[in-house]
């Protein structure tokens, strides 16, 4: 491992040596003074950046893009196969039985099909609620971004109360006044994750608020008085003039939110456990790297996702520009 | 050439190398340092021990406890210990990746002893990351519980730190009232039952208004299999097959479906589920019986004896008609790891000091679970809840099955458990033995 780790680092210096050479030469060929010292100095500044990119992102992603072509199992570290597309075979087949990572893909494309809308456009009727210019807002958006701040953990637990399938749960409590119940809502195959996507957009949608709120700002107040001016209603000043003046910051939000939801784990890990029904993708890849000890495996599902995610990322930048 | 266009070339050139270089560099070996043995400064042979807890626990002060009393008893022979506290704040699998991460560096880096949980010996001992201690503890290991040692293929990978087993605890004025009496209590306890008779007292329960037992259906994880697996086999069956690689014919066996029918019974009946909370039987009156593990002793000892009016107790695992009983065990257990250091001496002397009966008395005091040591003094009154796990334990203790793919034995086994549920046994075993089978071969190397 501590190998491959200086053949990276070495192979990384190399290449950023070689984009200083590169400098040097075009330098000299455009006539242009070539100052080493302030190169060097710049790069120096970079260099605590240029290390904890180098550790953090680099070096995860290198030794992930590899692990997908081989057999590393986590008991054998020092025993380690190159295996192709071996791996990709292996999830390609299980995916046409109709094994666990079908039902990973299909629980993760309901979630962000679902979660993505319901969590951009509470996002926006937040931020539209708080950007007015009345008194007592401000507590409301406080109230709105708490969530936030509470980890995914802890409100997980705090739903599993609320949602727990007996009479000491919150909302079978209530429900038990009017005798229904109780239910069991994250064991029904249909509604658990239904659930989960609620859970998630409740609690990430006050981040998302604060930058749509920004947003707002920067539109332009005149734009609002001369659209009041020439009649237009509220609606028609937020077709015309708020989401357009939205869009950069939409295309922002849609994509992290997009990236986000690809990535659920947390919340089906801790509300239901490894269940059909709600495993999803990431979830999936942890139980195969750490549950299953398939390290290689589990790398080829994380550049599976992190192809598919970035398509359809590009995608959505294309179509949103 | 514009800078973004040499820029890009730069770095899939760059990428390209990284990723041969990355492949090249995985393969047999990987650079593993090997050393004959660790000393310190002052030349005293150095032994580390791993354990899976925090230091500030009654647990991790029991085990720094008898690492001290290691260290002053072997000072003349110049062999020191050395303990690191590793908690599994984030789970089993952190502790796991620490313990992989480790042994991969070599030369002494993984501890020379570690704690690990019992079902998960034979992943360990098939991937050589376990020292064979057959012959090096040699007669030693007949002082302990012969179930709850760790064998593979017949060879000893592991020593039992303690031991754990589970059973029906009960409410002794729940199941009066039921009308099931003390006499009948005593004989389950003394002479064991068959699931009919437990169904019995669940319907008796259950006409008294009462939840008749919370198997702890929805415990989730390792919980939830060590506490329901027995009664598979209390039907008979097996779920793997001897060498751990065949599912087929074993969890989808006649006497494995029966185990699993006997749960699924008691669900259709309403003497199990899925909502029960899970403290109902401990602060109300609403639960007869509770399927639960030794830990739950002291619990109810210390925090909630004052709602079991009439007192409590523990019944065995039921079994099936003509099939002998079986119970769950399996706790914690020390291994020597292959980690580069050649000598093994000094971490066999550490081994056997920490699973003496000194050692295991002061552990098991300190976390309440039962001893697996046969040479210890056991005082337990016979029909006792510990003297109930107790003799449960040595007369019809069954580890959980020897597979390199336990991890996943786990979790199919609660997909199993979950998907019962909704559907038959016949319908959710063929998508579960399936599984399993694929992840078993995938495992198999």
């Amino acid at each position: 491992m501590t190998t491959i780790a200086i053949i990276i680092l070495a192979a990384f210096a190399v290449a950023l040596a070689a984009l200083i050479a590169v400098d040097i030469v075009k330098a000299k060929r455009a006539n242009v003074q070539y100052h080493l010292k302030q190169c060097i100095a710049g790069y120096l500044m970079m260099a605590p950046a240029i290390a904890l990119a180098f550790v953090f992102v680099l070096l995860p992603i290198l030794f992930s893009l590899g692990y997908a072509f081989t057999d590393y199992h986590m008991y054998y570290p020092n025993d380690i196969h190159f295996v192709g597309v071996s791996n990709f075979t292996e999830l390609f087949t299980e995916i046409s039985n109709k094994g666990e990572l079908w039902f990973a893909i299909k629980n993760t494309a309901l979630f962000v099909v679902l979660v993505v809308p319901l969590q951009i456009g509470l996002a926006l009727l937040l931020a539209l609620f708080t950007n007015r210019k009345k008194r007592g807002v401000k507590v409301f958006k406080v109230c709105f971004f708490a969530p936030v701040v509470i980890s995914l953990t802890v409100t997980s637990f705090l739903w599993l109360q609320i949602l727990a399938p007996n009479e000491s749960g919150l909302l079978n409590s209530f429900l038990g006044m009017f005798g229904i119940g109780p239910i069991d809502f994250l064991a029904d195959k249909k509604t658990a994750m239904l659930w989960i996507v609620l859970l998630s957009a409740w609690q990430g949608c006050g981040y998302q608020m604060l930058i749509f709120s920004s947003g707002l700002t920067n539109i332009r107040g005149d734009l609002y008085e001369a659209a009041s001016l020439d009649g237009a209603r509220g609606w028609d000043k937020f077709v015309n003039i708020t989401v357009p003046g939205l869009k950069s910051t939409l295309l922002y939000i849609m994509i992290t939110v997009f990236v986000g939801a690809c990535r659920v784990m947390i919340q089906p890990m801790l509300m239901t456990g490894y269940e059909l029904h709600t495993v999803t993708l990431s979830y999936y890849m942890y139980q195969m790297g750490y549950g299953s000890k398939l390290i290689g495996l589990s790398s080829a599902v994380a550049l599976m996702m992190t192809i598919v995610i970035g398509a359809i990322t590009l995608v959505q930048r294309k179509v949103l520009k | 050439m514009k800078r973004s266009r040499i820029f890009k070339t730069v770095a899939i050139v760059s990428a390209a190398a990284l990723l041969a270089g990355s492949l090249a560099a995985c393969g047999p070996g990987g650079g593993r340092e090997e050393i004959e043995s660790r000393t310190d400064k002052y030349g005293n042979t150095l032994v580390t021990i791993m354990v899976h807890k925090d230091s500030s626990t009654q647990e991790g002060k029991a085990y720094q406890k008898c690492v001290d009393e290691f260290n002053a008893a072997y000072k003349s022979e110049n062999i020191k210990a050395q303990i690191s506290f590793v908690a599994q704040t984030s789970g089993v699998d952190q502790y796991e990746g620490t313990i992989s991460t480790l042994y991969g560096q070599g030369g002494g880096k993984l501890h020379d002893i570690i704690a690990f949980d019992a079902p998960k010996c034979a992943g360990y001992a098939k991937s050589n990351m376990f020292v064979d201690m057959t012959d090096l503890i040699g007669d030693y290991v007949n002082e302990f519980i012969p179930a709850s040692v760790n064998k593979v293929d017949g060879k000893v990978y592991g020593l039992p730190i303690q031991e754990s087993s589970a059973g029906f605890f009960y409410n002794k004025k729940l199941l009066n009232d039921a009308g099931v009496s003390d006499t009948e209590i005593d004989n389950y306890k003394t002479n064991g039952w068959t699931f009919e008779q437990f169904k019995s007292v669940c319907a008796k329960l259950k006409s008294k208004g009462k939840t008749p037992v919370d198997m702890q259906l929805t415990a989730k994880g390792e919980t939830s299999t060590f506490l329901l697996y027995p009664l598979g086999n209390a039907a008979g069956g097996e779920y793997v097959s001897p060498d751990g690689k065949t599912v087929g014919g074993y969890l989808d066996s006649a006497e494995t479906k029966a185990g699993f029918k006997f749960i699924k019974d008691c669900i259709d009946n309403g003497y199990t589920g899925y909502n029960i909370n899970s403290t109902d039987f401990l602060t109300s009156d609403s639960v007869g019986m509770f399927l639960s593990s030794g830990w739950t002793i002291p619990e109810i000892n210390n925090q909630y004896a004052s709602n079991f009016t009439n007192g409590w107790g523990i019944l065995p695992y039921p079994h099936a008609q003509g099939k002998p009983a079986v119970s769950a065990t399996g706790s914690w257990s020390f291994a020597i790891t292959n980690n580069g250091i050649k000598n093994k001496s000094a971490a066999v002397k550490l081994i056997k000091w920490m699973t003496s009966d000194e050692s295991a008395k002061r552990i098991t005091d300190a976390t309440g679970m039962l001893p697996a040591k046969t040479t210890m003094q056991i005082d337990y009154a016979p029909l006792s809840p510990e003297g109930v796990l107790y003799d449960q334990l040595v007369n019809t203790g069954k580890p959980r099955p020897a597979m390199a793919a336990y991890s996943d034995f786990s979790t199919e086994f609660n997909l199993i458990i979950s998907g019962l549920r909704d559907n038959s046994v016949e319908k959710v075993l063929p998508d579960r033995v399936t599984s399993l089978q694929t992840k078993i071969n995938r495992n198999d190397r």
